[in-house]
């Protein structure tokens, strides 16, 4: 895949990202629904060097405008879950895909646990589970994403990381 | 292979990483910066409306399932359609009937306030808007609707529906805005009994799209059924509109304050279009008393320079509380 054509498939994974982080389904299936950014983001980050950081910041700001949650709160929590699996991508590249699987989800427990602290200082208390259970469909659904964007990214960049 | 692809990129590596951690720290300090402002009342405003307006596309493509989904019950046949405009046609011919009666009052009204020098006037501004989005999140009550402050739209201005109040505005963007709805857990509305005139404050529960009046004394003449009107204090909501009926009255042992839990009469979650209303003393600027109009679509771009919008901050019906934060 050539460079311009592997830039257009990042940005066009990031906006479905988004496009699927605003569209849960109804009913209880949203209280499962993943943080698709996060997912995706964490992907790229392992799979391919590129500009994941500020892709963190630009989609964490979106993801504050369009929940219309403090600024900033979710571009802190992208930022660092991405500079996380940056740094350890060299080490996880090795390990199984349910062992980065099983690595990253303390990673977005930690983001979770982050979110619930601004929002307790913000006064947004939402539900526990609310916050909890997307965790377990990220790392179900870790394995699909890490796979795709691995496609994606191997062909331009061979030696990742 | 990872052995030599680890040592040929040693060297680059340690220099990328430094560059990496750099940048990842700037980004966290703007990330962090934009967090204080926001939280600490300063005007992010900008960001968010112009961050707003690069993802209208997004949140538009996102809306479609729903849309999509919800189309089988805006396509009737013809014989439901014209049943449906029989029945419309007959509740209209009451409606008129009730409505001479209420204007009749309304002037006996007016000339009661004049004697009285009161200066509160039945007439108010209203704006149909339509309403693009729903949060589907489970633990949040908001609705975007497709006004913004190319309409004059304003932050706490109160949104109604025809059943009673269903919101207001806490958020304004150019042609889109977003409404808390009475239910949300982060929403308070000054409300009064009508049948007694006992003032106090409707809070969402977020569950089961109810509203709790917490703290009534044990002694008071609350019944189930009761209606509960907006009250007019705080001058964020306009007085009047029905709010909600009393469906529980719960009296915890040992308390001296009982708890009722009220229905909305507003038809939350349903239907598809909302009323602006401009109450003559939240409103940011003075406004003719203008009928209900339905501003077209794309009238929004066609107007001039937005009226003067008080800075964006917590409504003042919800003083202590500021809109709850949906995520994932």
């Amino acid at each position: 895949m050539n460079p311009l054509r592997l830039v257009t498939v990042y940005l066009c994974s990031l906006i479905l990202g988004l496009f699927l982080q605003f569209m849960p389904p109804p009913g209880d299936g949203a209280l499962f629904w993943p943080s698709w950014s996060m997912l995706i983001l964490a992907a790229w980050a392992l799979n391919m060097h590129g500009p994941h950081l500020l892709a963190a910041l630009v989609l964490g700001v979106a993801l504050d405008v369009g929940f219309s949650s403090t600024l900033g709160e979710h571009a802190v929590v992208l930022l660092l879950t991405t500079y996380v699996v940056m740094r350890a991508a060299p080490r996880l590249e090795l390990r199984a895909w349910w062992q980065v699987a099983l690595l990253l989800a303390p990673l977005w427990l930690g983001g979770t646990f982050l979110m619930m602290v601004f929002d307790h200082f913000t006064h947004h208390e939402a539900g526990i589970s609310a916050r909890w259970l997307p965790v377990v469909s990220e790392a179900l659904l870790w394995p699909i994403v890490n796979r795709i964007v691995a496609r994606l990214a191997k062909p331009a960049y061979p030696g990742a990381v | 292979m990872s052995s030599l692809r680890r040592d040929n990129t040693r060297q680059p590596l340690f220099r990328r990483r430094t560059a990496v951690r750099l940048r990842f720290i700037m980004l966290l300090a703007i990330a962090a910066l934009l967090f204080y402002l926001d939280v600490s009342g300063r005007t992010v405003h900008p960001v968010r409306q112009w961050t707003a307006w690069a993802m209208q596309p997004i949140a538009w493509v996102a809306s479609l399932p729903h849309a999509v989904a919800t189309l089988g019950t805006n396509l009737h046949g013809r014989p439901a359609l014209l049943a449906e405009n029989r029945e419309l046609r007959d509740k209209q011919f009451v409606l008129d009937a009730r409505l001479s009666r209420m204007q009749a009052l309304e002037a006996e009204n007016r000339r009661l306030r004049s004697l009285l020098a009161s200066s509160t006037t039945i007439d108010q501004r209203m704006l149909v808007a339509e309403i693009l989005e729903a949060s589907q999140a489970p633990y949040r009550n908001q609705i975007l609707l497709d006004k913004g402050s190319a309409n004059d739209v304003y932050v706490g201005q109160a949104v109604v529906d025809a059943g009673g109040v269903l919101g207001q505005i806490i958020q304004v963007h150019r042609n889109t805005s977003v409404a808390l709805l009475i239910t949300d857990p982060q929403s308070g509305i000054p409300v009064e009994i009508n049948r007694t005139g006992l003032h106090t404050v409707a809070l969402g529960r977020g569950e089961g799209e109810t509203l709790s009046l917490p703290f009534l004394p044990n002694t008071a003449d609350v019944h189930i059924g009761d209606l509960l009107v907006s009250s007019g204090l705080g001058g964020r909501f306009p007085a009047g509109y029905p709010v909600g009926h009393i469906t529980e009255l719960r009296h915890p042992a040992g308390e001296s304050f009982m708890e009722a839990i009220a229905t909305p009469t507003a038809q939350i979650g349903q239907g598809r279009q909302v009323l602006l209303v401009w109450n003559g003393e939240g409103a940011p600027i003075a406004l003719p008393k203008l009928p209900v109009q339905v501003a077209p679509p794309g009238a929004a771009e066609g107007k001039g320079k937005p009226a003067r919008r008080p800075r964006a901050g917590k409504p003042a019906a919800a003083a202590s509380k500021t809109p709850s934060t949906p995520r994932r």
